[in-house]
């Protein structure tokens, strides 16, 4: 057998050296292993000359592996599986044109989607933002809350009744003074009838209620149903009152 | 409507990118897989054409005949085409193509007795192995065809594993941890496979030395080729 070194294969190592060598030989032995492997070397022949053969057993390899790989067979096999996938793929027709209209109508959709909520009576009813409120009554903040919400009560509304069950019903006096008979509920802006009033940005209650009413309940309401404010604003006031500011 | 439909195109092309650590060319392999994975053929043939001189020169090395290398190599790339939809593009193809390559192997060499080839014609037709240099003697192509042949037959002898793993590390080149993420395996058994394949190589070389210089000693019959037979071990 011939090999690069030409050499026959007869050196001893050390016996527990041997799998190390063998991994050495190969840049494979983790580092702090090889370092002591390094050391041993230094003062072992048998073992220098056993790497050194196992050296020349890798060049044999390495040249084997460089002559041995054929090019025709792999040719051979790329056209078999071309062969045998162009047959399958032609079963099964490309996706593309399914892929552009899925992306077509997922787009659509999206815009459908957008166009909806841009539609009005999708928007979420909110006491203190909408025209339809002609004021707004004052909300206690809530918890997170920055400022008060006010409610709208008209002169004109039904009696204020509590229907949802967490808005406590009034003190017994309180509705009554002054309060015009169709006063809307406190907690159902939508069914005031009409807008006397329009809504102001800010929430404050004396300019929610407006000069043209003869008076105006404002009805502050909160999260805890035991807890209800009622403002009664005399729209026509003395003319030695501090603000003149309500017409008449 | 074009602009949005393009965007939206090339929402649906292009594979999610996943980090700096992606080289160009795993992308460009991912955007291969992508494109395979919704019938696109010529992507898939990119694929094949990248790794089929790898995936056959292991198959090739594993069985020793290039005519079973060729049905296991057509049989790893069918495996990875019916694969396609659960293959992830994020992540490396070749560790999976050499794993089936492996197990394909195992498979149809376990189907089919292993051949040499024992002589030399057969051997350049099997592996289609010319030399280098043209202007090589005809006793420098017997010795190169002789070593060849020797070499096959040494690996040939190493059981399943070992053999495996001296392949995928000393022929092809891969390290320990891929060769070990390819097989199954910890590092550390397969470092102790391939410590192992190295010494039984080492011996093996040693024996066959010792037996050709007690024939050249001996009247020579240069063409005849004592093991005309492999075993295989487990």
């Amino acid at each position: 057998m011939t090999d690069s070194t030409n050499k026959p294969a007869t050196a001893t190592p050390c016996p527990e050296r041997e799998e190390a060598l063998a991994l050495h030989v190969g840049g494979d032995l983790p580092a702090d292993e090889a370092r002591e492997l390094d050391e041993h070397l230094a003062g072992c022949a048998g073992c220098r000359a056993f790497l050194a053969e196992l050296a020349a057993d890798r060049r044999a390899l390495e040249a084997f592996a460089s002559r041995t790989e054929p090019v025709q067979p792999v040719a051979e096999v790329h056209r078999r599986v071309m062969a045998e996938v162009g047959t399958r793929s032609e079963r099964r027709r490309s996706p593309s044109t399914w892929r552009w209209a899925a992306a077509a109508a997922l787009l659509l959709a999206l815009g459908a989607a957008l166009l909806l909520q841009l539609l009005p009576g999708h928007s979420s009813p909110d006491p203190g933002t909408t025209g339809e409120e002609p004021t707004v009554l004052a909300e206690a903040p809530r918890a997170g809350d920055e400022e008060p919400v006010a409610r709208a009560v008209t002169p004109t509304s039904p009696p204020a009744t509590h229907r949802p069950p967490p808005e406590t019903p009034e003190t017994p006096e309180t509705p009554s003074e002054g309060v015009a008979p169709n006063r809307p509920d406190a907690y159902e802006p939508k069914t005031v009838p009409e807008s006397v009033i329009e809504p102001q940005p800010d929430n404050d209650n004396r300019r929610a209620g407006r000069e043209e009413r003869p008076d105006l309940k404002i009805q502050l309401v909160s999260d805890d149903p035991d807890i209800v404010i009622y403002w009664l604003v005399d729209m026509e006031e003395p003319a030695d009152a501090a603000s003149s500011t309500s017409s008449t | 409507m074009e602009a949005i439909a393009r965007a939206g195109a090339a929402l649906v092309d292009e594979p999610e990118e996943r980090g700096p650590a992606q080289r160009p060319a795993d992308l460009r392999i991912a955007r291969w897989i992508t494109r395979a994975q919704r019938g696109d053929v010529e992507a898939f043939e990119e694929l094949v054409t990248l790794h089929e001189r790898r995936v056959h020169g292991i198959a090739w090395r594993l069985l020793g005949r290039v005519e079973d290398a060729q049905d296991a190599a057509q049989e790893v790339f069918l495996r990875l085409y019916r694969s396609l939809a659960r293959i992830d593009a994020g992540r490396p193809l070749a560790p999976w193509l050499y794993r089936v390559t492996v197990n394909v192997c195992r498979d149809l060499g376990r189907k089919r007795r292993r051949r040499r080839s024992t002589s030399l014609e057969e051997l350049r037709e099997d592996t289609g192995l010319e030399p280098a240099d043209p202007l090589t003697g005809p006793e420098r192509r017997a010795e190169v065809a002789d070593e060849t042949r020797r070499m096959l037959e040494i690996l040939d002898g190493l059981p399943e594993k070992e053999r495996t793993a001296l392949v995928l590390r000393d022929l092809e080149g891969l390290s320990t941890a891929e060769v070990a993420e390819i097989l199954g395996s910890s590092p550390v058994t397969v470092r102790t496979q391939i410590s192992r394949a190295r010494l039984k190589l080492h011996r093996s070389r040693r024996e066959l030395h010792r037996r050709s210089t007690s024939q050249n000693a001996a009247p020579q019959n240069t063409t005849q080729d004592t093991s005309s037979t492999s075993r295989r071990q487990p």
